[in-house]
Parts: C-alpha cells; sequence; structure tokens
C-alpha cells in the first residue's frame, strides 16, 4: 500500500477564520499578555480565542465557538490597558501589543451585577435544600410530584429508596428537611414534607401493591446486625436488597427498638411498625429477639458463628443521672423506663401530680403518657423557653391541649424526699445568656430564686445513655461519651468488620438519622464485602454536599400550609378519664392515635405548594457556577427588570 | 418578592415549548441568551425558532410544539443551553449533572462516528452529551446519537447464553457460558470434519469494532479454516469499494469532515444526506452558508437537502450514469476539464473522453428527464469550484448499476481534479459506524486485513507466519452467495455476529429457507434478533457502551469506544466471546484487552500501524498512520495514487438500461427503499428507544399525489404494497418528495419488512444488492 501521506489539519473549532487557515493562507501573527502572561496569537482570533488556546477561561454564556459571537450575555468584558471602559472579550479581535486583564475588581462587580440581574428573572432551583437536610437524603421533590400525579405507591417506593420506614417517619420525624424549604419565602410556611410522606405510604398500603424491590441474587455473605431498633432495620433492609444473608439480633422479644417501647402509640400505632417492620423481614431477614450482646454472646461469638460483618445498632436506652440529692428516692424514674413499662403493656400509677424534666421528645411523651396513665396535674419542667425544645413544636403544642403545665426557664436543685419517698422538687428559675455551642442561648440560675413544688412522681427526661454492660469488649473502642467509636467516613469501629450506627454511635438522637446510618452502615458493609478499602467505603456512602446560592422564589399562588386533622381535644381528655388500660396499650381509647392524616384533597393541594426546587442542569450548568463564583444573588438586585 | 418578581408571574405562565417525547423549553429557567435559537439557524439550518416581544424564544408556527416546525429534534438547543432551560426529557438520571459518572466514547449509529459523552448512574446510562473532542462532529449531534441509546437497557436485551439442547424443534434455553461455547465448539467442528471447512461461513457486522471483527475474521480463517467470511457493507457500499480501487486504487474516501467544511461546492448523489448523516450535511451547510459554498443535488426524491442546494437535478429513478456521464460532457465541451491534472496524474483518458461523446445534455434529458440548462448549470457550478466535493450514498450503489455509479462519480473528480487538495475529494457515505473499520479488518472473503490479497504468496505468507497456520485456499463466498449457499446445502454451519440477514437481506422468504436449512446456526446479538430466535446458540452480547474498542469512521477516522456501564447480565463483548470459541476449537487467541488486539492488527497492517489505543485518545487518527509518531492523514491522494503506476485511471461506463425490474402494466411504480432519520438498519436499536420509536412507530409509504389520485389512496390510510416477490401493508403518506410513478419505503420496521418486497438481484461486479429499484404497485384497503 503506498497512500500518499498528505496534511494532517486539526481543525480547530473556533472561528471561520480558520478555514482560510486550513486551505493554506496564513495569518498574521500579534504577541499580547493577558493577565500578566505573554502570548502570541493570529492577528484575526478575538481576545476570547486566543485566551482559551493559552487555557485561560473568561466566564461567558454564549460563546459556543459554533455560534457567530453577539456579545449578549455581558460577562465576557475584559480590560484593556489604556481603554477606559471594559470590552466585550467575544467581540474584540486582538491586536499587536495589547494588554489584557480577565479579572479586576471592577469585572467582577459588573460581572456579578449582571449575574443578579439574570437571577432575578429566574424562577427555579438547582437543587432542593430540603433533600439535603434530610439525613437521609430522601428525593423529596421527587415524591411529591409522584404525589401530584396520584402515583402514591410509586411515591412510597422512592421514598424507599432512602428510608425503609416511610409510614413511621412520616408520623414522628422531627422534620428537619422543612426548616429550609423554600416555599417558606413565598408564604412563611414550608411544605408538609412530613406529613405527605405519611399520607403517600398510608395509602400504598391501602392498595397492598409492592413498594420495594425484591433482593439481588444471593452473595452467600453473612451478616448480623445487632439490635432491631431505625437503625438496625434500615442497615439490614439494604444489606438484604443487596443479596446478603441478614440475622437481626434483638434482646427485647419484640422489634423496633424505641420506636416499639420508647415512642408511645398514640403517636405511632403498632399496627403501623408491624407492617413496615414485617416488610424488611419479607425480604429474608432472620430476627432472633431475646438475644442480648454481652449477656448471651459477644462479638467474638459472633465472628465464630461464621458472620462476615457485624453492624451494632443497640441505641441509647439508659435515662441520664441528673446528679442531684434525692434523685434516688421512691417515686422518681427515669421516664425511658416509665414509657417502656407502659409500651409494654404495664399499667403504671403515677398519682395525681406528676413532674417531669427535660424538653425533648422523651419528655414531651412521658407527660403525655402520663395524661393518658390518669395524672391529673402534669407538670413540663424546662431549662431554657419553649423555642429552644428539642421536642417538635407540634408536639409541645399537643401537650398543652392535653393540658400540661409548662414550669419553663426552671432547673431541678433537689428532689425532696420524706420517708424514703419523693414529695416535690426545689427548682431555680433561670434566664438566657450567650448561645452556647449548640447556637441555644444558655440558661444561666437566677441566684436566690429557689422555690418548691409538690409531686407523687418525677419523670427524669434529660438524655440516654448507650448501655456500657452490653459493650463490655475487652477490644472495642468506645469515645469520652461512652458511644461506640466510629470513623464517620467508613461507619467502621475499630475492629475490622465491625460496623456501627444510630443513637449507639452518634447519642441520642432522632428515628431518621439511624435510619440514615443504617443505610450507610449497610453500604459500607457493602463495598467492604467487596473489598474496597478505607477510601472506597468512603467513596461508596459519601452524601453529597451542594452549594446553595440565593434565588428568590414565587409561585402562582399563595397558599398556606395545610394543617394536620387531630383527634378532637375535648374527646381525647375524657378518654384519659376513663382511662385504666390493664396489658398492651393500643390504637384506641386513650392511645388512640391522635394524628389523623391528610385527605386526599388536601394532600393533593399541599402538594402543588411545592417549587419542585430541582434542575437537571445542575452542576452543568454556567449560570449556577458563575453565580457561585461571583457571589450572585437576587436579593441583591436593585437595577431595572433584567434581560431586555 | 420583588417588584421583579411580582412582574415575573405573567411570563411564568408562558407555557413550556415541548418536543415530545425528547425536550422541552421551560421559561422560568430561560435568560435569552439566544444560543438555541442561534445553533438552531447557524448550524442547522432549519426554520424552528424566533424570537418572542419580550425577548424570549418561541417557534415560528406560534404555537408550543416544535412539531409545528421544521424541528427534527437534533437536540443540539439542548445541548448549547447554558442553563437547565431546554430540559432533556428522556434524562432518566435522578442525581444532579455533577455527580454522575461521564465516560467519552463514540456513537454507535452510524459512519460519521460522532463523539459523545455518555453519563452514567449505578451502572445505567441515563444521558448523552456531545463532546467536542473529535473532528468528525465538533460538538454537533442528531437526534439518534442524543436521544436513542435508551436500548441500551431495554428489558429485552439477552442476558445469558441460549442453546437449543436437542435439535431444531427444541427450545432456546438459557445455559452457562461454558456449556454454550462448548456446545457450539464442538458442533462447528463435527461440521468441519464432515463436510469440510468450506462448509463453514461467518457473518460479522459493520456495527461491532475494528478489535472484534479482526478477532472474528481470524477466527474463520484459522479455526474454521476458510474465507467464508463477509459482513453487511455489502448491502450497502461494496459497489463503491469496488469502483473506487478500480478507478484511484483504494477504497476509502478521500476526504474528511474537515474537508467537508471546506469545499466551496458539492455534488450530492443519492443521499438523503440531512436524514441519513445529519452531522455531515451541517457540515456541509457550515460551507455553504458561512463560506458561500454551492450545492448541486442529484436525486429522483424531493430531499431536504434540495431546499438548500443551488441546482437540482431529479432523474428518473435508474438513470443516475447518463446524468453523471452528461455532466462529464459539459465539463469537457465548456473547457473546464483541468488537463494539466488529466495528463499528470491519470490514464485511460482518450478513451473515455470519446465514450464522452454521446452524452449531450439533449440525449441526457431524453433518458433522465433532466433539463439540460440545469444539467450544464450544475456541471459547471461544481467544475468551475475551487475546491470541489462529492458526496454519494446508497441511492448510488443500491442499484443493478452500482458500481457503475460510483464509477461515473470518480470520473467527475478526476476530470475536474478535485481530489488530493484541501476541501476537494468524495466521500461515499457509510451506513453504519463501522463500515470503513469492518472493511479494512476484512470482515470480507476476498483479502486478508488491511487489504492484504489472499492469493498473493507473499501477503499469505506474512500472515501464516503472524497466525501459525496455513491461509486458506478457498475462492470464498459474498453475503448473498452465502446465503444462496446455505439453500443450496454446501453451506452447512454459520457464525453470524451482530447480524440480522433475516430484516436487513434482499429476499427475506429464501433466507429464512436457507438459515433453517442450517445442521448449525450460532448467532451473537443485543437481542433476540429474528435471526437470532432461529438460532441453535445465541451469545448475549455487550452494547458500544459496554466495552472498550475502536470504530473507523467514514473518513477513516479510528476513534476509541470506551466502556461507560457494565454489560447485563452475562453478557460479554464480541472479542471476548470469538476468542473463547476459537479457544474450543482448538485454535489458541488470547488477549488481555482490545487494545492488545489493536497491538497486532497495527503489526500487520501498515495502515494502522500507528494506531495504538493510547495514541487515539482525543479525536483519534486517521489512516494510513504508518508508524507511531505519525500524525493521520486528513485526505489521502496528495502525490499519487495508490496503484501500480502511481496514477489514476478513467473509466468507461455507459448507462445501460438493465431492465432488470422494470415497470409495467401490472407493476407500475418504481418501488425505493431506504433510511429514515430517527431509524437506523433494521431497527433492532432505533426501534427500542422509546423516544425515536415514538416519533416514527410505523413504516409509511411516500406516495407522489398524481399516483395517490391514480391507485384512489389518501394520505394516512392503509394501503397493499404488491411486488413480484411479495407484499405488505403499510399507512400512506401522500408528498411529492418522491416523484411521480415512484414511491419510496424505509426498511426499519420488521412488522412490515421492505425486503419482502425486493429480490436478490445485485450488482454483477460487486453483489450489492439493488434495494433501490423494484417494479410495485399500490392497493388501496378499505
Ligand atoms: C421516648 C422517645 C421518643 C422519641 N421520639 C422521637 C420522635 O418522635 N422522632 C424521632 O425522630 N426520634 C425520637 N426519639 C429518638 C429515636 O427514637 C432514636 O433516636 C432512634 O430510635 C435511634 O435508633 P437506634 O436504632 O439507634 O436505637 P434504638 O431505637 O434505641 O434501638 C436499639 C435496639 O437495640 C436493642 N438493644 C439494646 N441493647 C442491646 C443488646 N445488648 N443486645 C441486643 N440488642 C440490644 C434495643 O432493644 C433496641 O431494639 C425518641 C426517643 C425516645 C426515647
Ligand atoms: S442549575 Fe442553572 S438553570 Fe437550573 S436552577 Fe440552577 S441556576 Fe437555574
Ligand atoms: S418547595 Fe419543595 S423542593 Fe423546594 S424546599 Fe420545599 S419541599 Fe423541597
Ligand atoms: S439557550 Fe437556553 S437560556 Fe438561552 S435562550 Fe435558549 S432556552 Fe433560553
Amino acid at each position: 500500500m503506498n497512500l500518499t501521506v498528505a496534511t494532517n489539519g486539526k481543525d480547530s473549532f473556533d472561528a471561520t477564520q480558520d478555514q482560510n487557515r486550513e486551505a493554506g493562507e496564513p495569518a498574521a501573527i500579534c504577541s499580547i499578555v493577558i493577565d500578566g502572561r505573554p502570548l502570541t496569537s493570529e492577528a484575526d482570533r478575538t481576545i476570547l480565542e486566543a485566551a482559551k488556546r493559552a487555557g485561560i477561561d473568561i466566564p461567558a454564556m454564549c460563546a459556543d465557538p459554533r455560534i457567530k459571537p453577539t456579545g449578549d450575555c455581558d460577562l465576557c468584558l475584559v480590560a484593556v490597558e489604556g481603554l477606559a471602559d471594559p470590552v466585550k472579550a467575544c467581540m474584540t479581535s486582538v491586536r499587536d501589543g495589547m494588554s489584557v486583564s480577565t479579572v479586576t475588581d471592577d469585572l467582577k462587580a459588573r460581572r456579578k451585577l449582571r449575574l443578579n440581574e439574570y437571577l432575578t428573572n429566574h424562577n427555579a432551583y438547582c437543587e432542593p435544600p430540603c433533600q439535603s437536610a434530610c439525613p437521609a437524603g430522601i428525593d423529596i421533590a421527587g415524591y411529591i410530584e409522584l404525589i401530584t400525579q396520584k402515583k402514591y405507591v410509586e411515591a412510597t417506593a422512592l421514598i424507599k429508596e432512602m428510608l425503609p420506614l416511610p409510614g413511621i417517619l412520616g408520623r414522628v420525624c422531627p422534620r428537619p428537611c422543612e426548616d429550609p424549604c423554600r416555599r417558606r419565602q413565598i408564604d412563611g410556611e414550608p411544605v408538609a414534607i412530613c406529613a405527605l410522606k405519611r399520607f403517600a405510604a398510608d395509602k400504598a398500603v391501602e392498595t397492598g401493591l409492592p413498594t420495594q424491590l425484591e433482593p439481588k441474587p444471593p452473595t452467600g455473605k453473612r451478616i448480623a446486625v445487632v439490635g432491631a431498633g431505625p437503625a438496625g432495620l434500615s442497615a439490614a433492609y439494604y444489606l438484604a436488597l443487596e443479596g446478603h444473608n441478614v440475622v437481626l439480633l434483638e434482646s427485647e422479644k419484640e422489634p423496633g427498638g424505641t420506636l416499639r417501647f420508647g415512642i408511645p402509640s398514640y403517636r405511632l400505632p403498632n399496627s403501623v411498625l408491624d407492617q413496615e417492620i414485617n416488610d424488611i423481614l419479607s425480604l429474608g431477614v432472620e430476627l432472633r429477639v431475646n438475644q442480648r450482646m454481652g449477656t448471651d454472646y459477644q462479638i467474638e461469638t459472633l465472628r465464630e458463628q461464621g458472620f462476615d460483618a457485624v453492624f451494632l445498632s443497640i441505641g441509647a436506652m439508659i435515662g441520664k443521672a441528673a446528679r442531684i440529692c434525692g434523685e434516688n428516692a421512691q417515686g422518681v424514674m427515669p421516664a425511658v423506663e416509665f414509657l417502656a413499662r407502659v409500651n409494654w403493656g404495664e399499667r403504671v400509677d403515677l398519682g395525681k401530680r406528676v413532674i417531669v424534666v427535660g424538653g425533648g421528645f422523651t419528655a414531651a411523651d412521658a407527660v403525655r403518657t402520663a395524661r393518658r396513665e390518669g395524672a391529673s396535674d402534669v407538670t413540663m419542667m424546662y431549662r431554657r423557653t419553649r423555642e429552644e425544645m428539642s421536642a417538635a413544636a407540634h408536639e409541645v403544642h399537643e401537650c398543652e391541649v392535653e393540658g400540661v403545665r409548662f414550669d419553663l426557664l426552671a432547673a431541678p436543685v433537689s428532689v425532696t424526699v420524706h420517708k424514703g419517698r419523693a414529695i416535690g422538687i426545689i427548682a431555680q428559675r433561670m434566664e438566657l445568656g450567650e448561645p452556647d455551642a449548640s447556637g441555644r442561648r444558655r440558661p444561666v440560675p437566677v441566684p436566690g430564686s429557689e422555690y418548691f413544688t409538690p409531686a407523687d412522681t418525677i419523670l427524669m427526661a434529660i438524655g440516654q445513655d448507650v448501655d456500657g454492660a452490653a459493650l463490655n469488649e475487652s477490644h472495642l473502642s468506645l469515645n469520652r461519651w461512652g458511644h461506640i467509636a466510629i470513623d464517620e467516613s467508613t461507619m467502621m469501629t475499630n475492629l475490622p468488620g465491625v460496623f456501627a450506627g444510630g443513637d449507639c454511635a452518634t447519642g441520642a438522637a432522632t428515628v431518621v438519622e439511624g435510619v440514615g446510618a443504617g443505610r450507610q452502615g449497610a453500604y459500607a458493609i457493602h463495598a467492604w464485602l467487596n473489598g474496597a478499602d478505607e477510601r472506597g467505603i468512603a467513596n461508596a456512602i459519601r452524601k453529597r454536599k451542594p452549594q446553595f446560592f440565593d434565588i428568590g422564589a414565587s409561585a402562582k399562588s399563595a397558599a398556606k400550609m395545610a394543617h394536620m386533622p387531630v383527634l378532637d381535644p375535648e374527646k381525647r381528655v375524657s378518654a384519659f378519664r376513663n382511662s385504666g388500660h390493664v396489658g398492651p396499650v393500643d390504637n384506641d381509647g386513650a392511645f388512640a392515635e391522635v394524628e389523623l392524616g391528610f385527605t386526599e384533597e388536601v394532600a393533593l393541594q399541599e402538594a402543588e405548594r411545592c417549587l419542585l426546587c430541582r434542575c437537571q442542569a445542575s452542576g452543568a450548568c454556567k449560570l449556577q457556577s458563575l453565580s457561585l463564583e461571583y457571589g450572585a444573588s437576587t436579593t441583591e438586585y436593585k437595577g431595572m427588570e433584567a434581560g431586555k | 418578592m420583588n417588584e421583579i418578581t411580582q412582574d415575573f408571574r405573567a411570563e411564568q405562565e408562558l407555557k413550556p415549548l415541548v418536543s415530545w417525547p425528547f425536550f422541552q423549553l421551560d421559561y422560568a429557567k430561560c435568560i435569552k441568551c439566544m444560543q438555541c435559537v442561534r445553533i438552531c439557524d447557524e448550524v442547522q439550518h432549519r426554520a424552528v425558532y424566533t424570537v418572542d416581544d419580550v425577548g424570549y424564544p418561541a417557534l415560528v408556527s406560534g404555537t408550543s410544539d416544535f412539531r409545528d416546525t421544521q424541528c427534527n429534534n437534533c437536540g443540539q438547543c439542548v445541548g448549547v443551553c447554558p442553563t437547565g432551560a431546554l430540559k432533556d426529557l428522556t434524562d432518566r438520571g435522578s442525581q444532579p449533572k455533577s455527580s454522575r459518572h461521564n465516560t467519552t466514547t463514540i456513537c454507535g449509529y452510524c459512519g460519521v462516528g460522532c463523539a459523545i459523552e455518555l453519563e452514567s448512574e449505578n451502572g445505567r446510562v441515563v444521558a448523552v452529551n456531545p463532546s467536542h473532542t473529535s473532528d468528525a462532529n465538533i460538538g454537533n449531534l442528531c437526534v439518534k446519537g442524543r436521544f436513542g441509546m435508551d436500548f441500551i437497557h431495554h428489558p429485552e436485551r439477552l442476558t445469558i447464553p441460549l442453546i437449543r439442547r436437542n435439535g431444531k424443534d427444541s427450545p432456546l434455553e438459557p445455559t452457562s457460558w461454558e456449556e454454550a461455547i462448548a456446545f457450539a465448539a464442538r458442533r462447528f467442528n463435527e461440521v468441519k470434519a464432515k463436510h469440510g471447512p468450506h462448509a463453514l461461513a461467518g457473518i460479522t457486522s459493520a456495527r461491532a469494532t475494528n478489535e472484534d471483527n479482526y478477532v472474528f475474521q481470524k477466527l474463520i480463517r484459522c479455526a474454521f479454516g476458510t474465507n467464508n467470511i463477509d459482513h453487511c457493507a455489502r448491502l450497502c457500499h461494496m459497489a463503491s469499494a469496488v469502483a473506487l480501487k478500480n478507478a484511484v486504487g483504494s477504497s476509502a474516501p478521500s476526504a474528511s469532515a474537515p474537508d467537508v467544511r471546506l469545499a466551496t461546492a458539492f455534488l450530492v448523489v443519492g443521499s438523503n444526506t440531512t436524514e441519513t448523516h445529519p452531522v455531515m450535511s451541517s457540515q456541509v451547510f457550515k460551507a455553504k452558508y458561512e463560506s458561500g459554498a454551492k450545492i448541486v443535488v442529484i436525486d429522483p426524491r424531493r430531499i431536504e437537502m434540495v431546499d438548500h442546494a443551488d441546482v437540482w437535478l431529479r432523474p428518473k429513478s435508474g438513470t443516475n450514469v447518463a446524468v453523471l456521464n452528461g455532466l462529464a460532457h459539459v465539463i469537457l465541451k465548456s473547457g473546464l476539464a483541468n488537463e494539466a491534472f488529466i495528463s499528470a496524474r491519470t490514464e485511460n483518458w482518450e478513451a473515455y473522453k470519446t465514450n464522452l461523446e454521446k452524452y449531450t445534455p439533449a440525449y441526457v434529458e431524453e433518458v433522465s428527464g433532466v433539463p439540460q440548462d440545469r444539467l450544464i448549470d450544475a456541471a459547471v457550478i461544481y467544475a468551475k469550484a475551487d475546491r470541489g466535493m462529492l458526496l454519494w450514498g446508497m441511492g448510488i450503489t443500491q442499484h443493478l448499476t452500482g458500481v457503475d455509479g460510483a464509477l461515473a462519480m470518480a470520473n467527475l473528480s478526476l476530470l475536474t481534479g478535485h481530489v488530493g487538495k484541501p476541501g476537494t475529494g468524495f466521500i461515499p457515505l457509510r451506513g453504519q459506524s463501522n463500515v470503513q473499520g469492518a472493511s479494512d479488518m476484512q470482515g470480507q472473503h476476498n483479502a486478508l486485513p488491511g487489504y492484504h490479497s489472499i492469493t498473493d504468496p507473499q501477503d499469505r505468507a506474512k500472515f501464516e507466519k503472524a497466525w501459525g497456520v496455513p491461509m486458506p485456499e478457498d475462492q470464498f463466498l459474498s453475503v448473498v452467495q452465502l446465503e444462496e449457499g446455505a439453500i443450496r446445502g454446501d453451506i452447512k454451519a454459520m457464525y453470524i455476529m451482530g447480524e440480522n440477514p433475516m430484516g436487513s437481506s434482499p429476499d427475506l422468504a429464501e433466507v429464512e429457507h436457507g438459515l433453517k436449512a442450517l445442521d448449525l446456526l450460532v448467532v451473537q446479538d443485543l437481542f433476540l434478533s429474528e435471526t437470532a430466535a432461529l438460532a441453535d446458540v445465541v451469545f448475549p452480547v455487550a452494547s458500544f457502551a459496554e466495552k472498550d474498542g475502536t470504530f473507523t469512521n467514514t473518513e477513516r477516522r479510528v476513534q476509541l469506544l470506551r466502556k461507560a456501564v457494565e454489560p447485563p447480565g452475562e453478557a460479554r463483548a464480541d472479542w471476548e466471546i470469538v476468542c473463547e470459541l476459537s479457544k474450543a476449537m482448538g485454535y489458541e487467541m488470547n488477549y488481555d484487552s482490545p487494545a492488545a488486539i489493536m497491538a497486532e492488527i497495527a503489526s500487520l497492517v501498515p495502515s494502522y500501524a500507528g494506531m495504538l489505543h493510547e495514541r487515539l485518545g482525543e479525536g483519534g487518527l486517521q489512516w494510513p498512520c504508518l508508524d507511531i509518531s505519525h500524525p493521520g492523514t486528513r485526505f489521502l491522494y496528495a502525490e499519487s495514487f495508490p496503484t501500480p503506476t502511481g496514477k489514476a485511471s478513467f473509466s468507461m461506463v455507459d448507462q445501460i438500461d438493465s431492465g432488470a425490474d422494470a415497470t409495467d402494466d401490472k407493476y407500475p411504480l418504481n418501488l425505493n427503499t431506504g433510511r429514515l432519520l430517527e431509524h437506523y438498519h433494521t431497527g433492532t436499536m432505533t426501534r427500542r428507544s422509546r423516544g425515536l420509536d415514538h416519533m416514527r412507530p410505523e413504516g409509511e409509504v411516500d406516495v407522489h399525489p398524481e399516483d395517490a389520485r391514480r391507485f384512489g389512496l389518501e394520505d394516512g390510510r392503509m394501503a397493499r404494497i404488491i411486488t413480484k416477490r411479495g407484499s405488505i401493508e403499510v399507512k400512506v403518506k401522500v408528498t411529492d418528495r418522491t416523484p411521480e410513478g415512484a414511491i419510496f419505503y424505509p426498511f426499519h420496521f420488521g412488522e412490515a419488512p421492505a425486503n419482502r418486497l425486493t429480490g436478490a438481484k445485485y450488482d454483477q461486479a460487486s453483489h450489492t444488492p439493488a434495494y433501490k429499484r423494484t417494479a410495485a404497485r399500490l392497493e388501496r384497503i378499505d
């Protein structure tokens, strides 16, 4: 073969002038300086092209090499030495001796202004802030959109990609996603994200259609998950979907953890809990109850039994001590213990007057459960104000509706004991000082403000610890709070193949954080079993943290958030008086579920409120990347209407 | 909310512009940069967008549906939008673009070889972006490349080997790779032992990579021990290859995409370029609209390119040669022939010149119906141009006189000296992604890889040394002859890689008969195609997105395919399967990657000598690429032609009325078959893309309004097309795209296959079947 070799031409993408060059007509060469770098360029190139060839990026929205430049976007402005005003780099040819600056304070300010203008006419948002606020990272806009299309089964299935307990979270989640919701910019209230989740899940259950995938083919790997609370259940679910053989070991007689023996059934009926747990077990997860780690087995035992990996999720269920005088007297009890006893079906007589110390979930549940167990005079004593309570606002409101008294800005000093029995509490008034590490203002005692309140029972709800007895392991590292120490990026403990997550690794937190940790743990284990090293595991479970900037929202209608219908307060309270359950409490009588859920009509209206803040282009969008780079935002725009 | 956002509300009410199911324009995100409007206008040259009173893009139709405009869904506007305003509705991703995985590779559809970026998520391809890395497409894409990739994850993909354990009547059952390979190998060896090696045959694919094709032909020659191998390029472009080999010494297209952009005059013959090679046509437009190039279209159908043409010649079907000779006649008589070029670089001039005498404009008009003045205009445009370029497609080659047509084209470029210089030359447009490569690798009977001669002792010795076995002696059969051989019983076992003769061969009933008569049929494919359904063993293969390798495009550009996702189930790359089978048959082939196969190719094929995978990263290299520092070759024949004398040769070709399938009273219409923009080949891939199939779910027959009246047909109603071979029922489209007396029907639709109507008549020199002309009649169905 003697094919004759001719010129090789790499065609340039930029200019039509290149045509002549390709056909063999050379162009004059000139010397220029861009951002201090001396360069040479053909004289018929624009500044933009010359810069691009030298690897200098000048921002531009409309500089596609296939299209003739128009200079419309106004972003490629550059400063040329000797000229008073900046010029458009896409429209200006280079000249010999030209000196160009592509970044100056003036140019930056002009570009920012222009971007602000663009954003003002831009009614959309790149990535939903709700989703990144959700510890489980649910595709919220996605399921809300499906709800608007009445695709409830699909919506539930989408939620279950990130969290296997939609009906439960739809009832008990503290809703961190609703805080940053952009709907607030329009009518001050977020979309009822959580209530919509419950709605979709309940609807899906009604249809009886499957909302979860079939597990992948068996991998032959066996994994022990210790503790069947939210974290353990979630880990089991995602591990089973990946085809692993999961054994769930639980110390109590039934699975569910805090969901079963912490959260009362008027908030979370057992039927909902059972349904969702059964769905998880139906994937082939083997549940073994009455199996307490530390007593019945240790990590080493599990290894000997041939488990390839272990996930620890034993929660934090031991009520913290208040370290005050009289705390051990009869009539003083950790609130979690009280709740557990009621939840397991015991009738607990507290007397008439009950004080619950604390302002979190546990305190709120304890006061309301105490009311249901017949106490008529129930007080919640909290050392800060209502705003700072970590119990959700709507729950605090329900406490009030149910006749609970609040004693705010009050901290217990000692329990007053008579004949070994508590008869009341001495407390001290507080006032709010400087914010502490958590951002909440620190309560400071008011000197000489002590006062006495009589009580038959005092319930302590001031936090929980991890059960140290269960972690009586010689090699497992704990941190200084007694939690299991893990590397957060891999979920692994110091023992290879032993992972942990949920309250036992973070201290008492929330269900959704537990579920998120369980899922991450599952994928960490999956990656580890597939031979990933630390970096590989971290990559497999890394959460994206998108950058946000301000684009003002607007919408067709200004509808307020829909209200959750609740059981009539009067009827509710009268049921308390007749309460006198023996045996397990369930979704009736005094323990009937309080929140009733949205009707379809209300749910559809509410779903319409979502702005579906997400955009396919995110990450590839020039408007987004430049706005972030130049700090653009709509709130700063003061000019005339943009773009005209 | 401030005043401005208040104002904005009204605008927000604007309905999005929708091109269902491909993309939509959402005004809420639009920043009025006009990139979409301009790329459509300046690159695609279509009347789609305009600008409304407040400066937003709008549609010329005044509606919000792109279907009311000339939009052909190329999605160039989607690619150029700097924001998310133009949204890809086929995007199946759930994560934002920034967290997806990007793989730069080459589009697996047509021979233009566009560089694309596949976006994937959790092992699935979810979207496609154009890539600016290749000169072949400089960032442009067509509807198939951009929106037609969902076939990759179609539920009907084959995921596990299938086998018929107990003879032809037993069902195809799933099996293991071990069993499938061992079974196929044992049966091939049995047939070989009983009937000799030439009872075995292989058909390879112009959609498979160079590496796949190379190992496949190696298996046929070394493990089977025969030259019975062909690929379907036969079906479209063998005529061009044979003609060019005769005229200029090589079958390759001489020029490249950059040359197309440089040319100042085009002769586009028998190629519906805007539909079959849209990205190539946008380069023609670039030359026309940015540098004033002139376009001459020669086509019986009113194809889209006609709207951009300076002169349109509409010859009667089958009279191409007369028209092309007529052009040459005019050029010669007007003194526009390039005498210097002719005397320095060509042979056989005098004889050719004499032969042209009779092709006067008057004679040509009589034969073809092309008016004399138009013929003269066209000839002058091409001959006077600084840089003239010839583009042709299957309208030239799929005729009984296909080789003659291609020779007549080559003559024109020699006559004017429009070859061997920047911006000149000729490009026969290849249908499939790797037609050129499959030919280079010699997935064909008549030569060894790199066009080494199968009969030349030196060439044979070279390959015998490299492959360690004697080269087969037999005198090879073409794909059509192979099928005939199967029917006659000469061929007993066949191995078909990625081809669907049951969809693409000219004579369906016969092919089916032939394939069913085989003792053993082994097929490897993406889907259970009509052919695979007849097989005894079916191997599931990886798609182009699931493997590494190279394609050689229509401008000889060898470009890298990169694996974006894992193949479904147990599917494997073609080359892996071929090597396994070869080993099981007793001929070892061990490569650890396609790169290793390419290294072997480079060592044997001089024009590929510098084509190592690591050099092909950005934009590929064009052959000849003679060593590992060679920059590749943009256009051929700058100094000489690869013939024994170094000169090209004029060929005397005459318009002969083949009379083969002439129309008569019973069959008064000429049936023409061809491709559509949205579909590709027999539709195995495109028909499985939701969007593409949505656009063209069924084939329609184009009928001229006059003929419609004559046969009592109405637009949108059903009719029966009847030929001497068979009949099919299809929907009627009344249009003047097709000339009176001729009808057009596309060949992508398995449920009403065009090839049921055509016959196995083929061009004698090249064996390219005559799909373009069959006598037919239409009957109304009520
Ligand atoms: C009263 C109360 C109300 C709450 N209300 C809410 C609320 O409304 N919303 C919200 O988001 N969060 C709420 N929380 C917090 C939330 O319940 C927890 O953060 C969450 O359950 C933690 O999940 P986990 O799986 O880590 O642990 P847990 O739910 O505590 O589960 C741990 C499991 O491990 C088992 N286990 C313990 N020790 C062993 C052992 N040695 N061997 C084997 N198994 C063992 C336990 O029996 C239990 O099943 C509440 C907490 C309490 C106490
Ligand atoms: S990604 Fe771009 S187009 Fe989409 S919302 Fe963000 S800035 Fe707007
Ligand atoms: S409007 Fe919808 S998508 Fe946006 S933050 Fe609120 S819930 Fe999320
Ligand atoms: S390219 Fe995008 S942003 Fe620009 S005018 Fe078109 S739709 Fe609007």
